[in-house]
């Protein structure tokens, strides 16, 4: 099914919070084992659904598991989210060295592919996403993102080489998932929001076309901050979502944007689900609805990951007003 | 020639850049004179199309490092004559973050306008601050932080200063998606900038106030 289509099948707003590490908390396990053991994250996962029942689930957000699949270190502390220590790409002849990691048997992949399979079957009627980082993203982590950018100038070829190999990485890493038991594919390109317009287009567009183009399932396209700039590219990307982060004016996007393309948005992570309390998410919620109230193609979410500390109750709180409208 | 030295920062021409400023002093103009009029209003100007979103990320790492090309020539005969820096100011990003973009961005511009700048680089922990900032004698330290989950190693830092008795001496500066002005005064920093121009300007302010 389309993305536009699942969401406009119920006559309630979908929501779908990007909500997978405040429920850590709730089974009393580290962060570390709970993205090294698929079990213990589909629970935390299962507590958390249930406490908050929306519409949809996502697993934990891991920035790190392609690039550890590729062979590069990473650090992973006991109670924060894990992260890349070394960028090892330096020239053509390492990236001829590379090649793109089976999802079956590469790294933290497995855990994650496990995880949509314990998903599947446990909750068969939910729609369940998956996450890979994106094409200009894990270039940044192999590379580095300093050198990357010079790379865009200076030896162009190069770049596209490095993006277009990481998109083969993202593209095989969604697939499995997708193909054990994940519904749609989330793209995650918080790197990207740095690059102009033109970049993006030159560079970041081809990469996210080849992927949308060679995966059946719908796919959502992340990129956090503030990506006025970037909108336009990204719709061109063949995704059937964006979701928009909080500087974004997610109506004034709307107005803009096709409206077969579904939106998903914008709760501030920190400033509204974390530092506010129920009473005044649950106002912040129901204005965002009503300024959206014209737009079908929407899904209520939080405009970027949550992080561990946000009160179980302001996620709460954000789906129950969806459902009350 | 000051007018194509700016064009070669602007336009992040590193290797043009660094000719210009040979040529220069060849030409026996004076390094301060280069420094003030060329690099100085051409990171200027790159901020400035930064904050207009005609410069991205990548088009300001590339001025930059052309201001850096610059500036490498400059350094030792400014150092020479006996030239002050405008300050010294020691910069990371804090412990468990390895947010550097926007870090070094500020970095460099602060670089472009004077000031002499020790980078730590990311997942700095508060004792390498603290040394730092002791070893150095810098005016301004400056702290970065993105992620809410580590922001509160800035607090920690400064609570170390004051242990040691040397928070009197050092004015602190602090930025990143994490941080804002209330969160600046209520760890009693010296002040919080949204962007790279306004670290600058907050910069330049710290230090005149001292
Ligand atoms: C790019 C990015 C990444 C890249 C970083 C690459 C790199 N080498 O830096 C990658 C993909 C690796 C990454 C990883 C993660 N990220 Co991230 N990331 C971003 C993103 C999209 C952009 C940051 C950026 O570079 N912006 C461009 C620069 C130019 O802007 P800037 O950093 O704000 O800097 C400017 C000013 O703030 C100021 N400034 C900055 N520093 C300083 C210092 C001083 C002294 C002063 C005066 C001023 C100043 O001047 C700068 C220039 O104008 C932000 C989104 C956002 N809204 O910021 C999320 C964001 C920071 N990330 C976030 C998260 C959660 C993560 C992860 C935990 C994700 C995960 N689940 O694994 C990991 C953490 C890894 C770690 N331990 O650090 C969250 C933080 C939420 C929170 N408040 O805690 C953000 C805010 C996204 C969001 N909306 O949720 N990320």
């Amino acid at each position: 099914m389309k993305l536009i289509d699942w969401v406009k099948s119920s006559p309630s707003r979908k929501v779908i919070p990007l909500a997978g590490y405040p429920g850590i908390k709730l089974t009393g396990s580290s962060v570390r084992e709970t993205l090294e053991n698929p079990e213990l994250q589909v629970r935390s996962l299962k507590v958390l659904f249930d406490r908050i029942q929306p519409d949809g689930i996502l697993p934990i957000m891991d920035l790190t598991v392609e690039a550890q699949a590729l062979g590069v270190k990473i650090q992973m502390p006991d109670q924060e989210a894990p992260s890349v220590v070394d960028h090892p790409l330096k020239s053509p002849s390492d990236l001829q060295s590379l090649t793109v990691p089976d999802p079956i048997k590469s790294g933290r992949m497995p855990v994650y592919l496990r995880v949509a399979e314990l998903l599947k079957a446990i909750l068969p009627d939910v729609a369940r996403g998956c996450y890979a980082i994106g094409p200009f993203t894990l270039a940044g982590e192999m590379v580095g993102v300093e050198p990357l950018s010079f790379l865009l100038y200076e030896n162009p070829e190069f770049a596209r080489a490095a993006i277009e190999f990481s998109a083969q990485v993202t593209t095989a890493y969604l697939k499995a998932q997708l193909g054990s038991g994940a519904t749609f594919g989330v793209i995650l390109e918080p790197t990207a929001v740095i690059l102009s317009p033109k970049m993006f287009n030159d560079f970041c567009l081809p990469a996210l076309k080849i992927i949308t183009q060679s995966i059946p399932q719908p796919i959502v396209l992340h990129i956090c901050g503030d990506t006025e700039h970037l909108l336009e590219g990204m719709k061109n990307t063949g995704a059937q979502g964006l979701s928009l982060d909080s500087p974004v004016d997610l109506p004034a996007a709307a107005k803009k944007l096709p409206s077969d393309l579904v939106l998903i948005g914008n709760l501030h992570p920190v400033e509204v689900m974390v530092e506010l309390s129920q009473g005044e998410v649950r106002e912040k919620t129901r204005s965002l609805l009503s300024a959206m109230s014209g737009f079908p193609n929407f899904i209520l979410s939080s405009g970027c990951d949550l992080p561990p500390e946000t009160p179980i109750e302001n996620i709460h709180a954000l789906v129950q007003i969806a459902r009350s409208i | 020639m000051l007018e194509e030295l700016r064009n070669a920062v602007i336009s992040g021409a590193d290797k043009k850049a660094e000719e210009f400023v040979r040529q220069a002093l060849a030409e026996g103009k004076e390094p301060i004179f280069l420094m003030n009029e060329g690099l100085i209003p051409a990171m200027e100007e790159v901020g400035e199309r930064f904050n207009h979103k005609e410069y991205f990320v990548p088009e300001v790492l590339l001025s930059a490092r052309a201001m850096k090309a610059g500036l490498a020539l400059l350094r030792p005969l400014l150092t020479e004559q006996k030239f002050q820096p405008v300050g010294l100011v020691v910069l990371g990003t804090v412990q468990g973050d390895l947010h550097d973009i926007g870090k070094n961005i500020v970095g460099m511009v602060l670089e472009g306008a004077g000031f002499q700048v020790q980078d730590l680089g990311a997942d700095v922990p508060p004792d390498k601050f603290v040394n730092a900032v002791k070893e150095s004698g810098a005016q301004i330290l400056g702290m970065s932080a993105l992620l809410t989950t580590t922001r509160t190693v800035m607090a920690t830092v400064v609570k170390k200063l004051k242990e040691q008795g040397i928070r009197p001496g050092v004015r602190i500066m602090v930025g990143g998606a994490a941080v804002s002005d209330d969160y600046a005064r209520k760890i009693e920093a010296d002040a919080f900038a949204k962007d790279a121009l306004e670290a600058v300007a907050k910069a330049r302010e710290l230090t005149v106030r001292r």
